[in-house]
């Protein structure tokens, strides 16, 4: 089989303009490669128990399978006259997002940073080349995806559609062509990107993707897509011009000419897309026309207004190196501002956007108690990731590490001010969000300052607590996906906490003697993970020799 | 043979490389000599084809390196001063890639990477990531891979730089080799004493301006024998500044 599979990528690296003798050993190492480096960060974890990209993307076909099933039933839907099926539409809305989510956080930061052009640049390889090599390390993941997407539906399919077995093999070779259209698709658009802002805008569009941010920007489609539906319904030719539905054609070929030539719209497009689209990327060494000359930064510059805003909770020497290290992140560090900005945007379009208040029906006596349940228990959830990533952009700057080490400077003093940076960034603009929309609700004033109370003693627990374990994170200048997915666990771990937060705040929302118990037992719990993070730090340094560079 | 043509490279505002014309001989280990920011890197960097020129030409054994760049990423070996490395991968990976990219077949590659990785010391932990190799190792497994193909041309940026002693000597003396063997070695250095041992011919920029292009020792004619330090800060207008 292993032959035959050779022989075949061989075929199609030649049918796409390249030396397999080159891009399949070039595709072998960049996936070596990803796996080293894996292994490099167990080996540098203490409890040498690292959560892998490769262990992730396992999980998530897991996941995928396991939601196919569910999606299954939607085949069952009686389709009526709409074309396609509505089982039909959501298997490929679906799996759109699936793959394009997909590719833009395993190769978005990579193709915009150009890591391959800094390795092999000056070697015998064209650029076409090195692009057959990374897509077909993105093809793999997006097929094997499609396959445990689309297996149990199409089963189902078969046996609904007519005539048996055509029908469903027919929307699969659909599938799969949109995966490859997607695939393209985006890594064209990347590869654009660096020709037509120079490599230095487009590695700062690259942190924007990092770190899971791409899953919060597609949770905002989520969240805006019931607004725009009904407006699409009225504009059929926008409609028509949305990619899952010309692949989506491909499973109602049966209804007629329109499916037909919407599917022949998908093949033409996915040509187009391999055909010119690889030319396009390949075509002009642009990206490295743009070398970036560093100019001092303007005193007027906005980050020194957010670092004096923060000036009370940033005090002493300590603040004073606090102050300056958050004003080159805010300058320069694109990925701190990506997780600064994309959840706080989430929880706007949440609450003001999208409804926001989980459909319940507001009763004054509820909004007299507190306003929770009717602005919603789950947006802690929110308030919590977006918190502790951005405690994690900060924290694991190896240039801030070492200046601190070196100052010598107070590790309690500095964690404090740690903790004001991101409630001065994070927590208090967030709450501030979540009390308008609880007035906007009816709820009084003063109501609606208790909950943010509440709320902002809960994050500032978890980010305690979460303190020590990512003062000590190793870090890395490149955009590995090892890296993204260690972020993502540390944001499930206190996600996790969150959970039992939401729990104690339902029964805030809920039991009316129960805030009398919340009220005395959070100072209690800050103090306890103060105390305790005191205990753990001490008058300890840094662990220096954990950060590499 | 490398020719340079009104070679400029320009970055926005700043003008990097400014106007460079000069012939560097066929055989022989060419100093690349300049202050922090005279534009040695730049100019590198245009020769290896990693940056297209703003005007002017380049040619490296006859090949143009804008409109020939895969004929002359070919023939050239390049030792950048930040390499970068897939670091995921081992030393022996790493070569195995490099040799492979370079076509050469295993039979041939094989004994090559192990003839490099003993030259170097590297060759107990050529099963290691080079992710975890400090400074001077990579620098030895970037050269190695330089050299596997036996380039006709080989530019290097800071060689020495995270070397220890015993391998800068042998380093020194492979480059010997390699100009003995009619190679060209453009050598890029601040380190002015190795320069002085190892190379015959002398380009000194500064400002992204030739100031100075032709052999060491009229170099040192020129200004009465002196040693090249007070020389390069001579040519580079700093001479009063260090004497005062």
């Amino acid at each position: 089989m292993k032959p035959l599979l050779n022989k075949l990528a061989a075929a199609v690296v030649r049918l796409a303009g390249g030396r397999p003798e080159v891009v399949l050993p070039l595709y072998e190492a960049i996936e070596k490669a990803a796996a080293g480096s894996h292994d490099i960060l167990r080996k540098q974890s203490r409890r040498k128990a690292v959560i892998s990209a490769q262990f992730l993307r396992v999980l998530g076909i897991g996941v995928t399978f396991i939601f196919s099933l569910v999606l299954s039933v939607t085949m069952l839907i009686d389709p009526g006259n709409i074309h396609p099926p509505p089982g039909v539409l959501i298997l490929v809305g679906v799996h759109w997002l699936l793959v394009l989510n997909m590719v833009l956080g395993l190769a978005g930061p990579s193709l915009l940073v150009d890591d391959d052009h800094k390795v092999l640049g000056w070697w015998p390889v064209t650029r076409r080349e090195i692009m057959l090599a990374r897509l077909g390390t993105l093809l793999k993941p997006a097929l094997q995806t499609t396959l445990a997407l689309m297996a149990a539906p199409l089963v189902v399919y078969a046996i609904v559609g007519r005539p048996i077995l055509l029908t469903a093999a027919v929307f699969g070779l659909g599938l799969i062509l949109q995966a490859i259209c997607v695939t393209f698709g985006a890594a064209v658009a990347l590869s654009l990107l660096v020709r037509m802002l120079g490599r230095t805008k487009a590695q700062r569009l690259a942190a924007l993707l990092a770190d899971g941010n791409n899953f919060f920007y597609f949770w905002l489609i989520f969240l805006v897509a019931p607004r725009i539906w009904p407006w699409l319904k009225g504009h059929t030719e926008v409609l028509n011009a949305l990619p899952p539905l010309w692949f989506g054609a491909f499973g109602d070929l049966a209804a007629g000419p329109h499916a037909w030539l919407m599917a022949s719209v998908g093949v033409i497009v996915t040509a187009i897309l391999v055909g010119t689209g690889l030319r396009l990327m390949v075509a002009a060494d642009a990206g490295s026309q743009a070398v970036k000359v560093e100019k001092a930064p303007s005193p007027r510059h906005p980050s020194r207004l957010v670092s004096w805003l923060l000036q009370p909770w940033m005090k002493g020497r300590e603040g004073w190196v606090l102050r300056r290290l958050l004003e080159s992140h805010l300058r320069e560090d694109w990925r701190f501002i990506g997780g600064m900005i994309s959840m706080p945007l989430v929880m706007l379009v949440f609450f003001f956007g999208a409804g926001g208040n989980m459909g319940r029906d507001l009763v004054d006596a509820d909004i007299n108690r507190t306003a929770l349940g009717a602005v919603s228990y789950t947006h802690m959830l929110i308030l919590m990731a977006a918190s502790v990533l951005h405690l994690s952009a900060f924290s694991s700057t190896p240039a801030a590490l070492w200046l601190v080490a070196l100052a010598d400077l107070d590790t309690r003093r500095l964690l404090s001010g740690q903790r004001g940076m991101v409630r001065g960034l994070i927590t208090a603009p967030m709450l501030l969000v979540y009390g308008i929309r609880a007035m906007t609700l009816g709820a009084p004033p003063w109501i609606a300052l208790l909950d943010m109370a509440v709320l902002g003693l809960q994050v500032e627990i978890i980010v305690t607590v979460m303190q020590p374990i990512l003062m000590v994170m190793p870090f890395s200048r490149g955009y590995t996906n090892d890296q993204s997915a260690r972020r993502m666990l540390i944001v499930f771990i206190s996600m996790g906490v969150a959970v039992v937060f939401i729990a104690m705040n339902f029964v805030y929302a809920e039991v009316a003697t129960a805030r009398y118990v919340v009220w005395v037992l959070l100072p209690l719990l800050l103090w306890a993970a103060r105390w305790w993070l005191g205990r753990r730090v001490g008058d300890r340094r840094l662990h220096m020799e954990r950060v590499t560079g | 043979m490398i020719r340079l043509q009104n070679l400029t490279r320009r970055f926005d505002d700043l003008l990097a490389v400014n106007d460079l014309t000069l012939e560097v001989p066929s055989g022989k280990i060419v100093a690349l000599l300049g202050a922090n920011g005279a534009g040695k890197t730049t100019t590198l960097n245009m020769l290896t084809t990693l940056l297209e020129p703003t005007s002017g030409s380049a040619e490296v054994c006859g090949y143009d390196v804008v409109r020939q760049g895969p004929d002359v990423r070919r023939i050239l070996g390049y030792v950048p001063e930040h390499g970068a490395l897939y670091e995921g991968l081992t030393a022996d990976e790493y070569l195995e890639l490099a040799g492979r990219m370079r076509g050469l077949e295993p039979a041939v590659l094989g004994p090559k990477v192990d003839h490099f990785l003993e030259f170097f010391d590297v060759a107990e932990v050529r099963g290691q990531r080079l992710g975890t190799f400090s400074k001077g190792m990579r620098r030895k497994i970037l050269v190695a891979a330089a050299l596997l193909h036996e380039p006709e041309v080989l530019f290097l940026d800071e060689p020495m730089d995270g070397l220890d002693v015993r391998s800068q000597k042998r380093l020194g003396d492979l480059l010997m080799e390699q100009a003995a063997a009619g190679r060209t070695v453009v050598y890029s250095s601040h380190i002015l004493q190795q320069v002085e041992e190892l190379c015959q011919h002398v380009v000194l920029i500064h400002e992204g301006q030739l100031r100075y292009e032709g052999t060491l020792d009229a170099l040192q004619g020129d200004h009465a024998g002196a040693g090249l330090r007070d020389i390069f800060l001579d040519l580079t207008g700093d001479a009063d500044e260090v004497s005062a």
